[in-house]
């Protein structure tokens, strides 16, 4: 994936000014619900929603990967939906990844194309996963953690995120390389 | 008599025909008028801004206070509904059908609850 000029400086940017307004080190673990809070946003579990057929039961039970998280727009008021059927790590991940589509301000689209088919853009399904995962693990509080000697399970489970999403954090941020480097010798 | 409150919803949308018209920014718009972006995020949910945001932001503008207030009827900017509510999805790219009627309730149960959060 091929980010926008600037984009990545940017995100980093807009989660370190994020955990500020909260008043939080960057080392600090981040409350997706404190953030949602902070900017207005109503977080609703999809065990909230009024039942209307049978979508909480499909999308719990019979096919939980379909959906993970979504964004409802009424005017310019937006409202997040989340699948609490999933790991509460993997909700952390979900609601950061709409947090970042609001931060970016990311228009809204059509739920299907013409085709009918899921309307799909990959450049903003990138760049939410960027700043979310910015948000939870920021660039220099899991060098300051490492440094410390935490392992990566140990950031991990610090910013509340799957072993998956901090190992990709460190590593497409350069935190692995840079330690690696500091240490002379491979050590993740 | 009923005292006069602040529009918040036309103060967006008076804000959002400059930014649009400008090409720039919510982001860029909050450095220009300094103010947090944030508060703007909170003041497209509805919420009120405090009353240093408000003064920067009818600055910025260029319009006096008195046009976001309830009760003043002229040159008011009106708020521009969605009709349809519309989306960002956090999912599989692939969706079965049975999936994406299921989608389709389950925005229709979420857009009923935006209406009753305003």
């Amino acid at each position: 994936m091929t980010y926008r000029r600037g984009f990545k400086a940017e995100a980093e940017r807009i989660a370190v000014e994020i955990r500020a307004e909260l008043g939080l080190d960057l080392t600090d673990a981040l409350d997706v619900h404190a953030v949602a809070d902070h900017l207005g946003l109503p977080i609703v579990p999809l065990s909230g929603l009024s039942p209307n057929g049978g979508f909480q039961a499909f999308f719990q039970y019979q096919d939980p990967e379909s959906f993970s998280a979504i964004t409802i727009f009424s005017g310019t008021a937006r409202l997040i939906v989340h699948n609490d059927a999933h790991h509460p790590n993997r909700q952390h991940s979900n609601i950061a990844h709409e947090i970042g589509h609001c931060l970016l301000e990311h228009e809204p689209a059509p739920l299907v194309n013409e085709a009918g088919c899921r309307y799909w853009n990959d450049a903003f399904e990138a760049e939410a996963d960027w700043l979310g995962g910015a948000l939870l693990v920021p660039r220099d509080g899991g060098l300051c953690l490492a440094k410390r000697g935490w392992d990566i399970e140990q950031i991990a489970a610090h910013y509340g995120v799957s072993d998956v999403l901090c190992r990709w954090r460190l590593h497409q941020t350069g935190v692995i390389r840079q330690l690696e480097r500091f240490a002379g010798r491979r050590r993740w | 008599m009923a005292l006069p409150r602040l529009d918040v919803a036309s103060l967006v949308a008076a804000l959002n025909a400059q930014r649009e018209a400008r090409g720039i920014s919510w982001r860029k718009l909050a450095t220009e008028a300094g103010v947090n972006p944030s508060s703007l995020t909170r003041m497209q949910q509805g919420k009120l801004p405090d009353v240093n945001t408000f003064t920067a932001l009818t600055h910025w503008l260029r319009m006096p206070a008195e046009e976001f207030m309830t009760g003043s009827t002229e040159g008011r900017a009106k708020p521009h509904p969605l009709a349809v509510a519309s989306t960002l999805l956090r999912g599989k790219r692939e969706m079965t059908p049975e999936a994406l009627k299921a989608l389709d309730e389950l925005v229709q149960a979420a857009f009923k609850l935006s209406k009753e959060l305003k």
